[in-house]
């Protein structure tokens, strides 16, 4: 499945592939963390099958008590591309957006194991005077089943700065690689535990998308997105994607927020969004990472016709997200090591490298304990759809699988 | 005699002086001809007379009393002919529009609020629009007709059918493909007509717009109108006059913005239903001292709490049409959508139901530039025992598949590239 290199073939690697670091970054030296990661069979969202088996994974990376007791939990969700854009007839929850029931049900055993509040943020694309639930409603979720899942549930839209009137800066420990700081929403810091919560499937920029890639949304589009800056009264998005200021670097962020550190460094999407990632899981560090892979999507990170959808049935969670990003990219029969230029990391460097350089956390999953069905048990062969696409392309996009 | 509810119009154009296009309407539902009068077509009045066609004066004063001297009709007084009407479309910068609004969704040009609006103030007359394709450069594709039609059906209208300066000449040349669109325009109509009874249903909507409407108060009680059906937020119109007695039931929000306060009746009717659990948005300066402040930090409305409900009280007299729609929505919520679309990128859309019967209607009107060949999906609150497609690729319903979402039910469509019709059993 991976190829197993060591430490020192893998600085060769990356000096080939113009991966080295900065001087402050290259200076760690400690082998990157690892952590268990648990994986277990999941065919269906029904919460009588949903609820044990994530109560089971839970169990086995040492219970959820001694992460959530008394504790203020915010929820990263993964609500990219907009709310009533679907693949085909599919609801969000099958193919892009987390599951409303998997997210319900690891609520549910945060609430059950002690957690004090519960809070779900998002960047959401809509204006600030909507509350994040209605962001919700459009997609077609019930915010109401979340209120349900847990006593104390807030919900925050983290493109603005709400309550706190203010963004909170994030510093990248040993200085970052793109930015030596994040301005985020002040639920990204005040909260106890962190966590992300995402399916796994092909992205067009960073090869592929878990709970790394959520991170991204960490950043604010009032500050880092098209329009930031460009409204005055900070009510309305401008656009919901982030490509002027952080894929191109074609300007910097707004509000006072840092600028990079190299304005020269290559303004290349490939370049700058894994570093960014790579920043970022350094600088709000996660205490859980679930991946939700029972249904999903292969060919990109939001629909478009050459998307397919796809059911692996299975669950992962870890509480290291670069090793659990690993063995959910190993899992989609990709090598979480492997370099730019080759699959899934043809034309951007690999995040997780990035994130290893950066001490947050090992991306060999052979270093990796499982929990669980070993990897090669529930592997689900996106590299095969990902050739089958390759091979296609050139002729008209396929019809929209219709349900 | 054929009544003007009756009349499926088509605008004869003044060019057209040989009796032998008439024969252009063979296969067609046409049967009323609207015409700007010249001498040249008496010939074609003549024999668009005798076929049974009625014939319909239309023009300046000038050319309508010529008209009506060559035995033309004039307009009716149930007939209400609106001018004003436009061209449906994706605005465009050449036509001095903004391409697309704030968040990102362009600018449609449509004339649904104007129908529903015109059909509220005059429900016993026949309404027709008589906007015209745009000229030269532009190309009017099919679709773009179809998209004319349905704009006007949809809501109740009817579009004086006006061929382009190209489409005339090429039917009047006998151009295949120019026969082609115009047996599908046809059909189109036809296909229209054969729901013309949809026109009883009533609108479904939460939220109702109080005002008169004219005055000092056309412009922001229309554009009010317009924008929030471009949010399709589903709405009803309620004329200040006779709103004070109006039954309320099922609403959830009214909006009175109009520039003098209200009649005393109609005040209290308004502020009742807040303090009843209604939201009720107005103009600054609206005096309420027992209304409560309450912690919501809103940019551009005092949010305050009256009995069970809330009093939204503009904070500034210069009020934005665009901002009072999306307000009213924010603040109402999506908890009350009548409809939930996917897939459909630049849409309008009109919910009615029958009265009394268990039956209901969703129309679509696409102006998709982004996924005009996604499958589609429209989710209902609610359960359905049936669903029938109305659309213009076929001459008949097509059962829809639907399946249970969120409470609901989830309604399978394929792509929606102009039209889709959707009559819901419950």
């Amino acid at each position: 499945m991976h190829n197993a290199i060591s430490r020192r073939e893998m600085l060769a690697g990356l000096g080939a592939s113009g991966l080295l670091l900065s001087k402050a970054a290259s200076a760690i030296t400690a082998p990157a963390p690892v952590a268990p990661v648990a994986i277990a069979r999941c065919r269906t969202y029904e919460p009588s099958e949903l609820t044990p088996v994530l109560n089971g994974m839970f169990d086995k990376l040492g219970g959820l008590g001694r992460l959530v007791q008394g504790k203020t939990v915010a929820i990263k969700l993964n609500f990219n591309g907009g709310p009533t854009v679907r693949l085909g007839h599919l609801p969000l929850g099958d193919t892009h957006w987390p599951h409303p029931n998997l997210l319900a049900a690891a609520m549910h055993l945060m609430a059950r194991a002690g957690a004090h509040r519960i809070r779900l943020v998002e960047g959401a694309a809509a204006p600030r005077t909507d509350p994040f639930e209605e962001h919700m409603l459009d997609a077609n979720w019930d915010p109401r089943q979340f209120l349900r899942a847990a006593p104390r549930v807030e919900f925050e839209n983290t493109n603005y700065a709400n309550a706190a009137k203010k963004f909170t800066r994030l510093p990248v420990p040993h200085g970052g690689l793109l930015f030596p700081a994040y301005d985020v929403n002040r639920s990204y810091a005040d909260c106890d535990v962190f966590v992300t919560i995402a399916k796994y499937k092909d992205h067009p920029t960073t090869g592929v998308s878990t709970v790394m890639k959520n991170l991204f949304g960490l950043t604010p589009l009032t500050v880092y997105g098209n329009g930031a800056g460009k409204w005055e009264d900070n009510d309305l998005v401008y656009g919901n994607d982030r490509i002027q200021i952080l894929h191109r670097g074609s300007r910097q962020p707004a509000m006072d927020a840092l600028p990079e550190i190299e304005p020269s460094s290559p303004r290349d999407d490939g370049y700058r969004v894994p570093r960014i990632i790579a920043d970022l899981t350094a600088a709000r560090p996660v205490h859980m990472a679930i991946v939700d892979g029972v249904k999903t999507m292969a060919g990109a990170q939001t629909p478009d016709p050459w998307c397919t959808p796809v059911e692996p049935g299975v669950l992962m969670a870890g509480t290291n997200v670069v090793n659990t990003a690993a063995v959910a990219i190993a899992a989609m029969n990709y090598d979480p090591r492997a370099p730019k230029g080759t699959v899934p990391f043809e034309r951007c460097d690999n995040k997780l490298l990035l994130a290893e350089q950066l001490g947050v956390g090992s991306a060999d999953p052979g270093r990796i304990e499982i929990a669980g069905p070993a990897i090669r048990e529930v592997t689900f062969d996106f590299r095969a759809l990902r050739e089958k696409r390759r091979l296609l392309r050139g002729s008209a996009p396929p019809a929209r699988t219709q349900s | 005699m054929l009544t003007p509810e009756s009349w499926i119009p088509l605008r004869w154009p003044s060019a057209w002086a040989d009796p032998a296009l008439l024969g252009l309407l063979e296969g067609t539902p046409f049967n009323c001809l609207a015409i700007e009068w010249n001498a040249a077509l008496g010939p074609v009045a003549a024999k668009a007379r005798a076929a049974g066609l009625s014939l319909i004066a239309v023009g300046d004063d000038a050319v309508r009393s010529a008209g009506a001297a060559a035995g033309l009709a004039p307009v009716p007084d149930d007939l209400l002919i609106a001018s004003d009407s436009v061209w449906p479309a994706i605005a465009s910068p050449a036509n001095g529009a903004e391409p697309s609004g704030p968040t990102a969704n362009p600018w449609i040009d449509s004339n649904g609020w104007l129908l529903r609006l015109a059909r509220a103030r005059s429900p016993r007359k026949t309404v027709w629009l008589t906007f015209e394709p745009p000229g030269p450069p532009n190309v009017v594709l099919l679709e773009s007709y179809l998209r004319a039609l349905a704009d006007a059906a949809t809501w109740g209208g009817r579009w004086v059918v006006a061929p382009d300066s190209d489409l005339r000449g090429r039917l009047a040349r006998g151009d295949a493909k120019a026969l082609a669109s115009w047996k599908a325009i046809g059909s189109a109509v036809a296909l229209f007509e054969r729901r013309r009874d949809w026109n009883a249903l009533e609108p479904l909507g939460v939220v109702g717009v109080v005002s008169d409407f004219v005055g000092p108060n056309q412009t922001m009680s229309q554009e009010i109108l317009n924008l929030l059906g471009r949010r399709n937020l589903a709405y009803r119109i309620l004329e200040a006059p006779s709103a004070a007695t109006a039954p309320l039931a099922g609403f959830q929000a009214l909006i009175y913005v109009d520039e003098s306060a209200p009649p005393p009746p109609l005040r209290s009717r308004l502020l009742a239903f807040a303090r009843q659990g209604g939201l009720l948005m107005v103009r600054a300066g609206w005096e309420q001292p027992d209304a409560k402040p309450t912690d919501m930090d809103h940019p551009r409305v005092d949010v305050r709490r009256t009995g069970k409900g809330r009093l939204a009280i503009s904070k500034t007299s210069d009020l934005d049409p665009f901002m009072i729609a999306r307000d009213v929505h924010m603040l109402l919520g999506r908890t009350y959508d009548v409809a939930r679309f996917f897939n459909l990128s630049a849409f309008l859309s009109y919910c009615a139901a029958w009265p009394g019967y268990p039956l209901e209607v969703v129309q679509i009107v696409s102006f998709a530039i982004r996924f005009p060949n996604d499958v589609a999906t429209v989710w209902v609150p609610g359960k359905c025992t049936s669903a029938r497609l109305w659309s213009l690729a076929s001459d008949g319903p097509a059962l829809i598949e639907m399946v249970a979402e969120n409470g609901g039910t989830s309604l399978l469509l394929p792509p929606v590239p102009v039209y889709a019709g959707i009559e819901l059993r419950r």
